[in-house]
């Protein structure tokens, strides 16, 4: 237990009552925390400190002001009366009669007023009739009343929400909206402290058009390993007259570092759920959702996986073609040596149970073996070498009594192949302003494929593997990567400039599936791929990629992208997709999105962002935002502008307590 | 010798005082005498060792007005010693003031340093003064609790 | 013309090791990561390096470890598919995905300290959506595979930093 240190203009030991008293600029440090005061007392029999007059305890950055403070060496206990207390990181500051630090290191606070605002006048503050803060960074009150400046707008009999800034910030705040599809809105929600490894937040979204809806958002960490979060939402839904809801739960249990097992369940009552509730881009227009469990177990040269998977097509008329794994083992070996041959094997072999209602289901074996030959002349000419086995086996039912699919069926086919490559590289020496040197690599590759023609008629078709191409295909290209060493002042930091991929395949007979890409031209030579990143700052990046079409002359597919990130709150960003595709209509695509958010006209931040369709020739979506940035509180107006659907939402924003970004 | 109870400053001028050291060198016209070499004085229960010591008489002969000590002070009284390099004691108010060096009085475990040490023996209270560069610096090393709860 | 091969062009890592990568810890919703991320850094080890992988982790010199942070599809682009009768919105249907992957890897290596190296990657890679969710999800591990390429290129000229 470390000493007490006093300091001060003068010290008086008395013998009598064996205390030390003094005056004048007293500062006591003890364990980490510094006190300081006009005039102070330390009794050595009862080892209570007493400080009188601008007493100020500082321990790390949080600080407690007072005019009287009594501490208990013993217990630790210690007392302020007329108390400031000030959090630090989410700069909250409570004042109150007397805040009362107890022995097991929670603050307890009697009639107190809480604000993240600068005092005095606070723009909102809440007082408290009793308040607790226990070391995990949370406060639990009782009694609140919410004033905006000093009048009372809110009571609120119970309310819990963390104090420190590392806690998910929890307080939040009614938001108000409007919307066609689901009316007026407000969404209250509550925050549930139940222990510092759990904790939820439940809210309440009252529509006029749709009625109230509960959503509840859990998260808990239990012991090494093991943790989760289970996001739930249920309505009556007033117009269509029925339950509907959602549920999104994930869970991770780390058995240990080669083993785990993992979940990632969303569901929805109906399938229009997501169209009529979502908010968000990536939600009402979702195509599907899907259930997955996994478990994986890892060994130095295998690796065993189980997967389930159930999904729900959004965009199918309805769920019953949908091909669903009930489950699929796989088993899997990476380049194993044998003895210590160049010779490396390698397996994938899955086994899988399909099911649909729609269509042929069943189970299929797939497992292919190989064996690569890894040589060249080192660091000169690399080469690998490799001939393997599809071995497939099935067992379908539901087979329709016309088609030519069998109940059990099997195939073997062989597939060989060969990459050769190389990579050249060279330093510059430049004696740029920033730009010291710049390191050049160009990485030329070919690779070969063979499989023989093979008649799959008789192989349910669940997915590509069940129709492996018959191939004798030549794709050759390079790629060029730049990086460079930038010395600002004393230091000098190494970043990448750009990588540009260029490539092309030539098939000699059979045929090719690009399953990365929309459209493939059915001639010998393949479209020319570009694949391009490159950065002309540090925080702006364009992206291009593009399929030049030979036999069309023009380009079959273009990507170009900007972004622009300024790490101090502003970004923007634009792509253009577009895909043209002569030989399937439904596999083309042109489409840009834009993305804005601004900091710079502090205190109001701006955000657009939009979605424009060339197949509609319309806007699917634009989005504007703007937000007043208060020092302690901001209120956001975001307007959705969504073709048939407008809505705009109201957001209040306590500083530190409330952040609405990051809530679901 | 048992505590006496009543707290009232007595005079202590006429206490006899018992001294021990290697030199004396007495000016009977100054009423002044001189001790030197490892000095000790004690006046009831209050000790005193130095290097050097001078006693100033008072009008009569065996009065003592004032006693300087100098060189490696050190005053004991009971479980407080205080150690600087000059110390004034008056008898006749009871009080010892300690400077020069660095002043400390220490009790049991505890110490305080400071620029001026005063010593009221009869009310057992000593006051430590600083200057505007030096503050008063206490150290308190907490006794083993009395009560046996968990280490903070 | 200045420019030289791997063999001879200094590199921090030349042929003449021997790699071993453990299975990459992948606790995401995809099944195959932990594979596919393992095999794409043996097989970009030897197409830009000429490094061949080790037989155990024992006899090797280079040790690689790592996990896959977080693995996350995306759609980056909306449109028409072929009219659909009863679904009034089908202008606004996902046609394009976007897979990013973000790769905590660390090199340990056994006879040169200096080569040890830390870090977290990113890569991704689009690919197209598809009527048919299981051609869908096929694509989608493909994509997997041409990501995973992208992260072992990068960790390898990540290692390069030295220059």
């Amino acid at each position: 237990e470390d000493d007490i240190t006093i300091r001060a203009d003068a010290m008086t030991h008395n013998q009598a009552d064996d205390s030390v008293s003094a005056d004048g600029n007293v500062r006591m440090e003890w364990g980490g925390m510094t006190m300081t005061a006009r005039r102070a007392t330390y009794n050595r029999e009862t080892r209570i400190l007493t400080a009188y007059e601008d007493v100020v305890i500082t321990k790390g950055e949080d600080t407690l002001r007072g005019d009287k403070a009594t501490w208990d060496m013993a217990s630790g206990r210690g007392e302020l009366n007329h108390a400031v207390a000030g959090v630090a990181d989410s700069n909250m500051t409570l004042t109150g009669d007397r805040i009362v630090r107890n022995d097991d290191g929670t603050l307890t606070l009697s009639n107190t007023e809480m604000t993240t605002c600068e005092l005095p006048d606070p723009s909102w503050k809440f007082s408290a009739e009793h308040l607790e803060v226990n070391p995990k960074g949370y406060a639990i009150g009782r009694n609140l009343v919410f004033y905006i400046r000093d009048t009372p707008v809110m009571y609120v009999p119970w309310m819990a929400f963390p104090a420190s800034g590392e806690k998910k910030s929890g307080l939040l705040f009614p938001r108000v909206g409007y919307s066609t599809k689901r009316g007026a809105q407000l969404d209250i929600p509550l925050y549930w402290v139940i222990s510092p490894s759990q904790d939820a937040t439940f809210d309440l979204d009252m529509m006029s058009k749709r009625g109230v809806g509960l959503g509840v958002d859990y998260r808990y960490l239990r012991k090494r390993g093991s943790e989760g979060t289970m996001y739930g939402y249920l309505i009556y839904d007033t117009k269509d007259s029925r339950w509907r809801g959602q549920i999104a739960q994930t869970h991770r249990e780390i058995f240990s570092p080669d083993m785990n097992l993992r979940t990632s369940i969303n569901l929805t009552t109906d399938r229009d759920f997501l169209d009529d509730f979502g908010v968000k881009s990536g939600d009402y227009n979702r195509q599907y959702n899907a259930t997955i469990v996994n478990a994986l177990k890892t060994w130095q040269h295998y690796a065993l996986n189980a997967t389930l998977r159930y999904s729900e097509d959004m965009y199918a008329e309805n769920n019953r073609d949908t091909l669903q794994t009930l489950p699929s083992i796989g088993l899997s070996a990476v380049r194993q040596q044998i003895f210590n041959t160049p010779l490396y094997f390698d397996l994938d072999a899955t086994a899988t149970n399909f099911y649909r209602d729609n269509g042929v289901s069943g189970e299929r074996l797939h497992a292919f073996p190989r064996l690569s030959m890894v040589t060249g002349l080192p660091g000169y000419l690399n080469a690998t070498v490799y001939a393997g086995l599809h071995l497939r086996g099935y067992n379908g039912t539901d087979i329709p009594s016309n088609s030519d699919v069998k109940d059990t069926t099997g195939n073997l086919m062989p597939e060989v192949g060969a990459t050769i490559s190389s990579s050249f590289s060279r330093v510059y020496e430049l004696d740029g302003e920033s730009l010291k040197k710049l390191r050049h690599e160009l990485t030329p590759e070919v690779s070969y494929r063979y499989a023989p023609q093979r008649d799959q008629s008789r192989l349910p078709f669940y997915d590509y593997e069940d129709r492996l191409l018959h191939q004798n295909v030549i794709y050759y290209g390079v790629t060029s990567y730049l990086t460079g060493k930038f010395q600002n002042g004393e230091s000098s930091e190494y970043r990448d400039i750009s990588r540009i991929k260029l490539m092309q395949g030539y098939s000699f007979d059979g045929s090719r599936r690009d399953e990365l890409s929309m459209v493939d031209n059915s001639h010998d030579a393949s479209d020319l791929i570009l694949e391009s990143e490159t950065w002309l700052h540090p925080q702006a990046k364009l992206t291009f990629d593009a399929r030049y079409d030979l036999h069309h002359n023009y380009l079959s597919s273009a990507q170009p992208g900007l972004e622009y990130d300024s790490k101090r709150g502003s970004s923007a960003a634009i792509s253009y997709r577009m895909t043209r595709n002569s030989e399937n209509s439904a596999n083309q695509v042109e489409y840009l999105e834009a993305r804005l958010a601004t900091k710079r006209f502090k205190p109001w931040n701006f955000g657009y962002t939009t979605r424009y369709s060339f197949d509609k020739s319309g806007f699917l979506e634009s989005v504007y935002s703007v937000e007043y940035q208060h020092q302690c509180w901001s209120v956001e107006l975001a307007v959705h502008h969504r073709s048939g659907n407008p809505s705009f939402t109201i957001g209040f924003n306590l500083a530190g307590l409330a952040d609405y970004a990051s809530r679901r | 010798a048992p505590a006496d109870g009543g707290v009232s400053r007595k005079d202590r001028s006429n206490l006899p005082i018992t001294i021990k050291a290697s030199q004396l060198t007495a000016d009977n016209k100054g009423k002044k005498a001189v001790f030197t070499g490892k000095v000790v004085a004690k006046q009831g229960d209050i000790t005193i060792f130095s290097d050097k010591l001078t006693i100033h008489y008072g009008t009569n002969k065996n009065e003592v007005e004032k006693i300087e000590a100098d060189g490696n002070v050190r005053i004991v009284q009971e479980n407080r010693v205080g150690s600087a390099a000059h110390a004034v004691y008056d008898s006749k108010e009871g009080k010892i003031t300690l400077s020069g060096g660095t002043p400390r009085v220490t009790q049991g475990a505890d110490s305080t340093t400071g620029k001026i040490i005063t010593y009221l023996i009869d009310d057992e209270r000593s006051t430590v003064t600083g200057d505007a560069g030096a503050p008063v610096v206490t150290i308190i090393h907490p006794r083993e609790r009395k009560n046996n709860d968990a280490p903070r | 013309c200045g420019y030289r091969p791997a063999a001879t062009a200094g590199n921090r890592l030349g042929p003449d090791h021997r790699l071993w990568v453990a299975f990459i810890a992948n606790d995401t919703v995809s099944p195959t990561a932990q594979t596919i991320l393992r095999r794409a850094l043996l097989e970009e080890a030897h197409i830009m390096r000429g490094i061949a992988p080790a037989a155990s982790s024992a006899d090797a010199d280079l040790q690689v470890s790592g996990s896959l942070r977080s693995y996350s599809s995306r759609a980056v682009s909306y449109g028409i598919w072929e009219a659909d009768q009863n679904h009034e919105r089908d202008e606004d249907r996902a046609k394009e995905y976007r897979l990013t992957i973000d790769v905590e890897l660390e090199l340990r290596s056994t006879r040169d300290p200096g080569l040890d190296w830390k870090g977290t990657l990113r890569a991704y890679q689009d690919y197209p959506a598809n009527n048919n969710l299981a051609l869908q999800q096929s694509a989608e591990e493909k994509a997997l595979a041409a990501a995973s390429r992208k992260i072992a290129q990068k960790f390898l000229l990540a290692l390069e930093q030295s220059y």
